[in-house]
């Protein structure tokens, strides 16, 4: 397997199209995040709701 | 099954399969992303703008394919009464949602260089944000109606309507005339993509399917939580995280 890219620059550039492919790919992983943060936030927020029920 | 379609079940398997689900998710982002992003050759005509494919495609899917869980699940609760199935649907809606925003954000993405617009009024993007306006629907009628009971009605029943997009999504880029290029995975025969590109989408396509399902165990379980929140083992759950947390 060989990467087809020579440098960062290439790399990071896209052949010109940069923009579009990193702003998918930062979409991606900022939506991902989100919904992991979201998901662990109602968790913690479920428990405290049932905790605070719960107790007399 | 039907031992598993308890709450309590579902509760006590879902948490043994997570941090599978969690390690299939790892291995096969990194092998997608690396392989899309690095080493999958740039395409002939597209140079590698193409690389979005990598997640605009398992969008697409994963948007799609939880519309139809969602479906399937409002059938099941609509005939059988089984309450699993409603939590299920209820929790998918948003990440439906959060997949069908990503399959037209990126589509936007790629066809501004591809196309020359970042939207046009094609058959298969306008019908993509039908199925998008459909999640939001669900998410509203769900947190509009108080009523648990009338809510799952009224949700499936829209969810049981909506299905009739689905092939209009699927089959829109050879019904009409569009922009939008037709199946390249999804079609009769085999796919017509290159193999070096083939394996990152399948990775990718794996990735995706697999923080769909765990996002949505986690999610089902607080949900669980809360629908569940007077009954006993929900009670003699709560005894354990508190202790820990406080010996912390």
């Amino acid at each position: 397997m060989q990467a087809c890219f020579n440098s960062w620059h290439e790399f990071l550039s896209m052949g010109g199209y940069g923009f579009f492919v990193w702003g998918a790919y930062g979409a991606l992983i900022m939506s991902f995040s989100l919904g992991v943060f979201l998901t662990r936030r109602q968790y913690k927020q479920r428990l405290q709701k049932n905790t605070d029920e719960s107790t007399p | 099954m039907k031992k598993l379609a308890s709450p309590r079940e579902f509760y006590r398997v879902s948490g043994y399969c997570l941090p599978w689900v969690w390690s299939l998710f790892a291995v096969a982002f990194a092998v997608g992303l690396l392989d899309g992003l690095v080493f999958a050759p740039s395409d002939y005509q597209q140079g590698h703008a193409y690389r979005i494919m990598f997640v605009h495609v398992p969008s697409a899917m994963l948007s799609l394919g939880i519309y139809l869980l969602i479906a399937s699940c409002a059938l099941v609760n609509l005939v059988w009464r089984i309450k699993l199935a409603d939590v299920i649907a209820t929790v998918s809606a948003p990440l439906g949602a959060l997949f069908a925003g990503l399959a037209l954000l990126t589509g936007a993405l790629w066809g501004k260089p591809m196309w020359g617009t970042w939207w046009i009024w094609d058959a298969r993007l306008t019908s993509e944000l039908i199925l998008l306006f459909l999640y939001f629907g669900l998410i509203a009628l769900r947190t509009g109606i108080p009523d648990q009971d009338r809510a799952a009605k009224a949700c499936s029943i829209l969810a049981l309507v909506g299905v009739i997009d689905l092939p209009i999504i699927h089959y829109s880029v050879y019904w009409w005339n569009t922009l939008h290029q037709q199946s390249t995975l999804l079609r009769m025969g085999a796919p017509t993509i290159d193999l070096p590109m083939l394996v990152p989408l399948l990775a990718m396509i794996v990735a995706f399917g697999a923080y769909f399902a765990a996002l949505m165990l986690m999610r089902a379980r607080n949900e669980l939580l809360h629908r569940e929140r007077r009954s006993q083992w929900v009670h003699q759950l709560m005894v354990i995280p508190l202790t820990t947390e406080k010996e912390v």
